[in-house]
């Protein structure tokens, strides 16, 4: 089962957290805290899995974003993962048009609404990028307000 | 940067100015105390806000929660708003009704009381047949559902779920909140009762739903296969219509390969359930090697990063299912060929999986001889810059240690120890002790591995590694002489023994040291003096256990009653509570007015029944909690399963640890020894050292 998704950038800023379990404030700044500096501190020939109090975390750097996901328990393979981590990207890039860390921070909620759609209580549902978009541009509102007609147009 | 940004988000007049104007305040902020003051300020002005509800429109009200999340996002404690927000979920407009959703389910937590107050506005979204509400409310069950959210709405997501009408991502979802509540609470779904129409779901075409489905199928399965028994034959049809007859819409394909996500869930269903049988189930079995062959032919090592771990994820996955099944197909001399290949590869990941599948390859009986001719490559990757590659080398030495090669096995960890990393040092050892003890031929042997744990290692040797030694050792009359004098020389020759090497000695030599007193060099005079020696450095509990032997020393030594009485005045007024009883009880126990009680107290322990090793119940905890559930269980399965060759289980650790402060004259509660014994049979046991007065 996923427990978080975490995208959090190289100074150790988070820029999106998602938890499944939500823990008290402090337990997920000391999570999120300890678990960037584990991905700092490996290398690029090195494995992207490694094993974090019970969870195993699988991660994946895009410029100067860590994409992190701890998943608990044995039953996810891990290579699924990591590209689920990548398929996540491209949605993002999709919707945002080459998207940046910058295009996250200043619209978390849309960027909230995308893993929503792709995850669901812990567990994979949804991997291709034009139909979580889709989905959103159904919402009649958010079609005017929030999206630029092209987008929603342009599956 | 920053107008470039706001404009994008801008994209119509309506996107909220507010907070990206608070967004860009915070990024300006020089130092924490300037954020500080700029997110006080918000809140303050948001508090006020809120104080007037009335006032405050739709628009506003989403504006500001937004705000509230993002400074929760970024760690700040949020005590206020949960009210607004509650509120913004019964709204009739999707956007303001989804920032209301989204804010509880980030700021609330499970069992929270103000959830009680979203219950009904769920049951409203979740009936209402509005598509796009649907799915928020089953969003947020899904991420703060509980017991309480189960009993009311689960009937409710169930009828979405198997309705016909259903749209296909509407449905998705409901799958996987079923699966949700069914974990929250049992009662609330019957797995019987849905299982056959939801496998009839099945026949869908969109992958998207299959995969909600089977992984929603997955869940249930993991609690109980009941009711799902046709499970398999459907995960084997559905693969073969993907894999084999390519039906599926290209709208599944992630660079080239149909939905590898379903592919993998299908495949690892197929595990839950027994291995196919041959007899019985032929097509089945043709079928499901039909799919796997086609995944394993069909697999290489392309250029592109995403689809090379895309189909290699797949293949890990029918790996996996060729192992489950063991001699149902026949293709595991072509899996144990390819994980041969795999962990010699330069790419890291793959290297990992290549080991941790290999591990569980290990489990077969076929395939050790095979898994076996790869071994120097596994040594070698104990010593692999990359952690993480490090304990899956670890686990698959361990895993594939047999008779044959465990002593090669045994002496290339010890070596490994001296220079492993910390994190790794306390798994290392407790694996090294079981090996040891499980494939020793010789317990000379075993004794003299476990000496060189504590001497490399010995603040990470646990407890329990030394009272298994202790109980082997007062098993085996033939070891005890050979233990004591290995363990006695380990003593005098370290400078600064470990505190375990201290309370190793002091045990063993109380117990058996006359076995050893003729020996040069080992005279009753020269062990008392080597103790006595440590005794002031040592630990509290060693210091303990010290004076237990000593008396017992002194019990079998008249010689050395004077120095023992000694000893034990200096120490009857210590600070620590322990060792002041002892050293008390002690005393008046030698006093001479209760030469009987002495005697009886004082004799030779008797051997240990059988139970459980509390070593090997050691590795299962410490394991689950460094890697999760699943992994622990498996190698100490196998352990569990492998004959132990003759060898007698031992008792537990709880035993022996009382069985070392048992000499002190306290009442032996029937709780010595875990109640198996009691003290008058002790007599039996071991009378040999009153005898040997």
């Amino acid at each position: 089962m996923i427990r978080f998704v975490l995208m959090v950038n190289k100074q150790g800023q988070t820029r999106l957290a998602q938890y499944v379990n939500m823990h008290n404030i402090e337990e997920r700044c000391a999570l999120e805290s300890e678990v960037i500096r584990k991905c700092l501190s490996r290398t690029e020939t090195q494995c992207s899995f490694y094993e974090f109090r019970g969870y195993k975390v699988v991660y994946r750097r895009y410029a100067s974003l860590f994409f992190i996901v701890g998943v608990e328990g044995d039953d996810e393979n891990e290579l699924a993962i990591l590209e689920f981590i990548h398929a996540l990207v491209e949605t993002l890039d999709r919707y945002f048009e080459n998207v940046c860390e910058l295009d996250i921070m200043f619209n978390l909620e849309k960027a909230h609404f995308v893993v929503d759609e792709m995850l669901m209580n812990g567990c994979i549902i949804e991997v291709r990028g034009t139909n979580a978009k889709r989905t959103h541009a159904r919402a009649p509102e958010r079609r005017s307000a929030c999206m630029p007609a092209h987008l929603s147009n342009a599956h | 940067r920053g107008r470039r940004a706001s404009g994008r988000a801008g994209g119509g007049t309506m996107a909220m100015r507010g907070l990206v104007v608070f967004i860009s305040d915070i990024r300006n902020c020089q130092s924490k105390e300037q954020e500080q003051k700029r997110i006080d300020k918000e809140m303050a002005n948001i508090r006020q806000k809120f104080s007037k509800p009335g006032d405050l429109n739709g628009y506003q009200r989403k504006k500001y929660v937004w705000k509230i999340l993002y400074m929760f996002m970024l760690g700040y404690e949020i005590d206020f708003g949960h009210m607004e927000s509650v509120g913004l979920i019964s709204s009739p407009k999707y956007s303001e009704k989804m920032v209301g959703y989204m804010a509880c389910s980030l700021l609330l937590r499970e069992g929270d009381e103000l959830l009680r107050l979203i219950i009904n506005s769920i049951k409203n979204d979740l009936t209402s047949q509005v598509d796009n509400f649907m799915c928020l409310a089953m969003g947020s069950i899904c991420t703060v559902g509980g017991k309480e959210f189960a009993e009311t709405l689960a009937s409710d997501v169930q009828k979405i779920l198997l309705d016909k009408m259903t749209k296909v991502f509407v449905r998705k979802k409901a799958a996987l909140t079923l699966l949700r509540l069914y974990r929250k609470n049992q009662e609330s779904v019957n797995p019987l009762e849905i299982a056959d129409r939801t496998l009839a779901l099945l026949d869908e075409s969109n992958l998207g739903v299959l995969t909600a489905i089977i992984s929603m199928v997955l869940g249930f399965v993991t609690f109980s296969p009941e009711g799902w028994e046709r499970a398999p034959q459907r995960a084997i049809m559905l693969l073969t219509r993907i894999v084999i007859n390519k039906e599926y819409s290209n709208d599944y394909l992630y660079y080239g390969i149909p939905s590898p996500w379903l592919q993998i869930r299908l495949l690892r269903l197929i595990t839950f359930f027994p291995p196919l049988d041959p007899t019985h189930e032929r097509v089945l079995i043709d079928r499901l090697v039909t799919v796997l062959e086609r995944i394993i032919k069909g697999t290489d090592v392309t250029k592109n990063v995403n689809k090379n771990n895309a189909t290699h994820g797949v293949l890990f996955e029918a790996i996996n299912v060729v192992i489950h099944q063991g001699r149902a197909t026949d293709l595991l001399p072509q899996v144990v060929t390819l994980l041969g290949r795999f962990i010699s590869i330069r790419e890291a990941n793959i290297r990992y999986l290549g080991l941790e599948t290999m591990a569980k390859l290990s489990q077969h009986p076929d395939c050790a001889d095979d898994i076996k001719k790869h071994q120097s490559t596994i040594l070698f990757s104990l010593k692999d810059a990359d952690v993480s590659i490090r304990r899956r080398a670890l686990d698959l030495v361990y895993s594939m240690c047999d008779d044959t090669n465990c002593r090669p096995t045994i002496s290339e960890l010890l070596s490994y120890l001296a220079n492993a990393d910390y994190n790794l040092r306390e798994e290392l050892v407790l694996k090294i002790a079981i090996l040891a003890e499980r494939f020793a031929d010789d317990y000379a042997w075993y004794v003299d591995v476990v000496l060189q744990l504590i001497k490399t290692a010995g603040e990470q040797v646990s407890e329990e590694i030394w009272y298994r030694v202790v109980q082997i050792i007062t098993n085996e009359e033939a070891l005890q002489k050979y233990a004591t004098q290995t363990v006695f020389r380990a003593l005098l020759e370290e400078p600064q023994p470990a505190d375990k090497l201290v309370r190793i000695c002091a045990y063993v030599l109380g117990e058996f040291g006359h076995l050893v007193a003729d020996e040069r060099g080992m005279s009753s005079r020269e062990q008392f003096g080597a103790l006595l020696d440590h005794y002031a450095g040592s630990d509290l509990q060693t210091r303990a256990l010290l004076l237990s032997t000593f008396v017992k020393l002194a019990h079998v030594y008249p010689e050395l009653e004077g120095d023992v009485a000694r000893t034990l005045r200096a120490s009857l007024s210590a600070l620590d509570q322990e060792v002041q009883q002892r050293a008390i009880e002690y005393s008046v126990l030698s006093s001479g007015r209760f030469a009987e009680l002495k005697a009886a107290v004082l004799e030779m322990m008797p051997a240990f029944p059988e139970r459980e090793s509390a070593v090997l119940k050691r590795i299962k905890v410490r394991v689950a909690d460094e890697t999760g559930q699943g992994r622990g269980d498996v190698v100490a399965e196998r352990l569990a399963r492998q004959p132990s060759g003759g060898q007698r289980e031992r008792a537990n650790s709880g035993a022996a640890e009382r069985a070392s402060g048992a000499t002190s004259g306290r009442a032996a509660s029937g709780d010595l020894l875990g109640g198996d014994l009691d003290v008058g049979g002790g007599g039996g046991g071991g009378g040999g050292g009153v005898d040997a007065m």
